[in-house]
């Protein structure tokens, strides 16, 4: 511990004293000292932060673009630039760093004059700073905000009430993500904007709306990628707005290589989404089938040009042997897993010991970071071997 | 919330003297208080004379840059309400250090001379 005594402006000679009686020969130093003193106000450092920068926070306050501290008083405060998300934690250093600003270095003393002294206030002794990691946007708020919202049809638009409804504002106000990872996720989620206000459209709405969809597909005996957008909304505009039948259309369909007489785009359905959400159906039903019967449901309800196939449960259910050694098929939905990567793999791994990379992958995907992505997770937090020429992944504390 | 952290004008280049252990001021008042004198030998080693102490040290480039954030608590009238918003003000960058690491060497005064 170092120890200071009162207070008083420093002269030349009480320098060059202090130099003599610490046997150092001026002449060995530089020209300029400097001389510290502390803050020039009191508790200046109570107003002062030291944030940690990576190259990507570098160049965002270098070029002044967007940066925000977000958060409401339930949350964890994270750090915002437009397109990523950082967890902030505060580090401790028992070590005392002291704040000079303006200080000199070695070679700006290096000038070649008479001995000149400055004066530095020091801006206070910091023992703690923030420390930063990049992170996932915290996504799982929208979800929860949004659902009491939901758009489960135009018929039961007027019983929403209003003051629940997010605007652009409010949204951005309450969830912690960047707004170029809020933006992907309005995508995502299948979130659209009706009149304003920012709205998820109800699995029940989305899966009726996909059967009539998939219903009139069949009834005009249409080829797989021979599906007309416009007649498909003149079918469908009693029931739905715009937008929402957007944003529908737009995640069941692909532009098709195949156009109509005037040069408009047909399309084609994509089998493995189309497959899902009817799955996804039958699980609301019943979340635990017999799969031979399971298969069999899928099949009938599934129009005859499209084919129902055992990868595309991968994401949403488990195909596994229950105790009686009969195959069935479990529903397991991702978005019910946890968001943590220590408790999301220990509920992998007790739901199904041995996964290959294939199954596993849409339960971690949303896992994955920059510097993270799916084989460093499993390299991570899984245990690999193979069978029969199949890599599989299992627990590491399994035997 | 959000508070946003803005960047006004030119960063001004701030350092950091990391000192080991902690150093507390024997006065009530503790500002302007002087704490030491900071050479640079010609070969750019630096030196801190602290009280009867001699500390050598060495200059750093921080792995990671630090920002300085100065917080600033605007007050806005929002109809005629008084709402307090705090936002940070980027004052400075951090890109070095002077590390003092080594155990300080007592100055001795008085002692007797042989020759």
């Amino acid at each position: 511990m170092e120890s200071v005594e009162s207070s008083y402006s420093r002269t030349m000679e009480e320098v060059q004293e202090s130099l003599k009686l610490a046997v150092i020969k001026e002449s060995d130093l530089q020209k300029v000292t400097q001389i510290l003193y502390s803050t020039e106000e009191p508790n200046v450092e109570e107003h002062i932060k030291l944030l940690e920068l990576d190259d990507h926070l570098l160049e965002t306050v270098n070029k002044g673009d967007s940066l925000t501290f977000q958060g409401t008083e339930e949350d964890l405060v994270v750090l915002c630039t437009k397109c990523r998300t950082y967890d902030i934690k505060e580090a401790g250093t028992s070590n005392s760093y002291l704040l000079v600003p303006k200080l000199n270095l070695s070679e700006q003393s290096n000038v070649d004059t008479n001995r000149t002294i400055k004066a530095r206030n020091i801006s206070g002794i910091f023992h703690t700073y923030y420390e930063v990691k990049e992170c996932r946007p915290k996504l799982e708020k929208l979800l929860n905000v949004l659902e009491p919202t939901s758009f489960k049809g135009i018929e039961y638009e007027s019983s929403i009430s209003h003051e629940l409804l997010y605007d652009w504002h409010r949204l951005k106000n309450e969830i912690q993500a960047s707004e170029a990872e809020l933006i992907q996720a309005l995508n995502d989620y299948l979130i659209t904007n009706i009149d304003g206000y920012f709205r998820l459209i109800s699995f029940e709405f989305e899966a009726r709306s996909l059967t009539l969809m998939l219903d009139l597909f069949e009834e005009n005996s249409w080829e797989i990628d021979e599906v007309d957008k416009e007649i498909t909304y003149e079918f469908l505009k009693e029931l739905i707005y715009k937008p929402v039948f957007n944003i529908l259309f737009t995640k069941y369909t692909e532009i098709s290589e195949k156009s109509k007489k005037d040069g408009t785009p047909l399309y084609r359905y994509n089998e493995e989404k189309c497959c899902k959400t009817l799955a996804k159906v039958l699980f609301v039903a019943s979340p635990v089938t017999e799969y031979k019967q399971f298969m069999k449901s899928w099949n009938i309800g599934t129009p005859e040009k499209i084919e129902p196939k055992e990868e595309y449960l991968y994401g949403i259910a488990l195909i596994r042997w229950n105790n009686l050694m009969e195959k069935e098929i479990v529903s397991f939905p991702e978005t019910d897993l946890p968001i943590d990567v220590d408790e999301r793999f220990n509920k992998l791994f007790k739901a199904k010991k041995k996964w290959t990379v294939q199954e596993i992958t849409p339960y971690i995907i949303n896992l994955t970071t920059n510097k993270m992505n799916v084989n460093a997770l499993l390299t991570k937090y899984a245990r690999s071997s193979i069978i029969n020429g199949i890599k599989y992944y299992s627990s590491k504390y399994d035997k | 919330m959000i508070v946003p952290i803005k960047k006004d004008g030119e960063f001004e280049e701030w350092a950091i003297i990391e000192l080991q252990g902690d150093l507390k001021f024997n006065s009530t008042n503790i500002t302007n208080v002087y704490i030491g004198d900071l050479h640079f030998t010609k070969s750019g080693t630096p030196i801190l004379i602290i009280g009867i102490h001699v500390l050598h040290g060495k200059e750093m480039v921080l792995p990671k840059p630090f920002a300085v954030l100065v917080k600033k608590k605007n007050e806005v009238n929002t109809t005629n309400i008084f709402e307090r918003q705090t936002e940070y003000i980027i004052k400075a960058l951090i890109k070095r250090k002077i590390i003092f690491r080594s155990r300080p060497k007592p100055i001795v005064t008085n002692v007797p001379k042989f020759n």
